[in-house]
Order: structure tokens, then C-alpha cells, then sequence
């Protein structure tokens, strides 16, 4: 238990395809991210603004589906998504939960991981990494369409 | 004599006022030739490159491991300094991004001022890669 407090657990081996924003949208095959600058050759959704800011990650989700909600318990019927932004509220990190009520990660272009809700904050570097869990979303469980 | 010279290379004014022929004056032609085309010059430049890269790319790995901003990524100053290096390093990158794709494609636009991405490759990294594999070895990179 106080060796891993936040029940993180190794899920996959490194791939630099996708990144965090991609594995909470259940896409394995691009990398997420408002292009910020023309040169940039991320992915991002058609229609949503090229800004790394709070509003604009919810719109994304929206896109999918996806409605504000209060809480990050498990709900029958719902898929959950969580989006984390550091202190000047710049979004950071997007997790998603698991049918288990664990939460699925992937870590940058590292590896992704399950955790607990806010398991990957007891990581010091992740931490101030990742910064906070600001927003909670859910929308009607979709067909999973991983891989 | 010759056999002498060749294995113990003289460089003394001494020894080259001494020089016993046209044979002496070749061995020490390729001699010079030899360490200055292939040890003094291009292959000290090339480990100077490819060791600065490799710490750069460490570094900028390091930093960014846990990051999924490429906003952050592409402006980390290890991944700057990368772009500072200039022509010099496009093979280093190439044979890099062969190895694993990766975003080096802000770096690769801005040190070529090309962009070979196929519109409908943008996000997807592996064949980002591809594209710019290809234009590379159109334009005759070798790495």
C-alpha cells in the first residue's frame, strides 16, 4: 500500500503515436494537441479553437459527447473523463475511467498506466507536472472502439 | 626506409628536408592526406554533432517524458538548441526518427523551411515519419 499509494500500474510499453488527450478520446492512432502554432502537426478536432485553454479541451470533449458533471464515481451506463490543468489553468492531462471505477492514463509519449482517481498526483514530478483535476465529464457509455 | 616511414610517420623539419625521393614525398602526401580528410577534420565535426544531439535529444526526452503538450515539447530549449545546430543535424534526426517517430517536425520544417506532411497524415506520427523519410531520401540525405 505505501509503496504505491496511488495504485499506478503499468498498462502498455511506450509509443509515442498518441498521448493522453487521444487515450481519454479512446484513439490510439494520433496525437492530440491545439495546434498553438501552424507548424504544429498535432490533431485536433475540427471546429474547435487552436488555444490550450480550459474552455476549449471541454468543447473537444463535447464534441464526443461529453457533458460537465460533479463527481468521478462510477456510474452504470457512463463513461467518464477527467482533464487536468496546472495553476494558471492551462490544460495539462486527460484521464479516463475504466469500466473497473479505476482510471486509465497515458503518460505524454510514455507509457499509459491505471491509477486510482487521483492516484497520479501522489508522483511528485507528475504532480507539478499535471498540476489539478479541474473538470469531471461523462456521457452515455459508448461501444469502446480501443485499438 | 619506406617501410620505416610508413609505420612511423615523421614530421620533423629534419625529416622532410631529408626526404629520399618521390616515394617518401607520396607516403607523406597520403599520410597527410589521410589525416586530414578522415581523422582531423569530418570525423571529429561528426562526433561533435552527433554527441550534442544525442545529449540534446536526451535532455529534451527527459523533460518532456510525462508531457503531452507538444506547444511544451517544441519549445523545450534542448529541442531549440537542436534547431540552432542547423543542416548539420538533419541526418542525426532522420536516422532518429527512422529509429522511433517522434515530433521532430517542427524541427525538421524549421531547419528545412519544407513540409512534405501530407494533410491527411497530420496527428498521426508514424506516417508524419514516413513523409518526411521519404522527402529525405528525395533530396539525397543519407543517415
Amino acid at each position: 500500500m505505501s509503496g504505491n499509494p496511488g495504485n499506478i500500474v503499468k498498462t502498455s510499453e511506450e509509443d509515442t503515436q498518441y498521448n493522453c488527450i487521444a487515450w481519454a478520446a479512446e484513439d490510439k492512432n494520433k496525437w492530440w494537441w491545439p495546434r498553438t502554432n501552424p507548424k504544429m502537426k498535432s490533431y485536433w478536432p475540427d471546429g474547435i479553437p487552436n488555444e490550450e485553454t480550459l474552455n476549449v479541451f471541454i468543447q473537444a470533449f463535447e464534441q464526443l459527447g461529453y457533458s460537465k458533471c460533479s463527481n468521478p464515481l462510477l456510474e452504470d451506463g457512463h463513461d467518464k473523463i477527467a482533464i487536468y490543468c496546472d495553476n494558471d489553468e492551462i490544460p495539462t492531462h486527460a484521464a479516463r475511467q475504466l469500466p473497473s471505477g479505476q482510471w486509465t492514463s497515458k503518460l505524454g509519449s510514455n507509457i499509459d498506466v491505471s491509477h486510482d482517481f487521483e492516484g497520479l498526483l501522489t508522483i511528485p514530478r507528475i504532480a507539478s507536472e499535471y498540476g489539478h483535476i479541474t473538470v469531471i465529464m461523462k456521457r452515455p457509455s459508448q461501444p469502446s472502439c480501443e485499438n | 626506409m619506406t617501410a620505416v616511414a610508413m609505420c612511423y610517420p615523421r614530421t620533423s623539419q629534419e625529416d622532410i628536408n631529408l626526404g629520399v625521393g618521390p616515394e617518401d614525398r607520396t607516403i607523406r602526401l597520403i599520410r597527410d592526406r589521410f589525416l586530414t580528410r578522415h581523422f582531423f577534420v569530418p570525423i571529429t565535426r561528426q562526433k561533435e554533432i552527433s554527441y550534442q544531439f544525442q545529449n540534446l535529444m536526451r535532455k529534451w526526452k527527459d523533460d518532456t517524458m510525462f508531457t503531452s503538450s507538444t506547444t511544451k515539447m517544441c519549445s523545450n530549449p534542448s529541442y531549440l538548441r537542436i534547431i540552432g545546430v542547423g543542416k548539420k543535424v538533419l541526418p542525426f534526426i532522420f536516422r532518429e526518427l527512422e529509429r522511433e517517430p517522434n515530433h521532430w517536425f517542427v524541427a525538421l520544417e524549421a531547419i528545412t523551411g519544407d513540409d512534405p506532411v501530407s494533410p491527411g497524415h497530420i496527428g498521426n506520427v508514424r506516417e508524419m515519419a514516413k513523409d518526411w523519410l521519404s522527402w529525405a531520401r528525395g533530396m539525397g540525405y543519407e543517415w
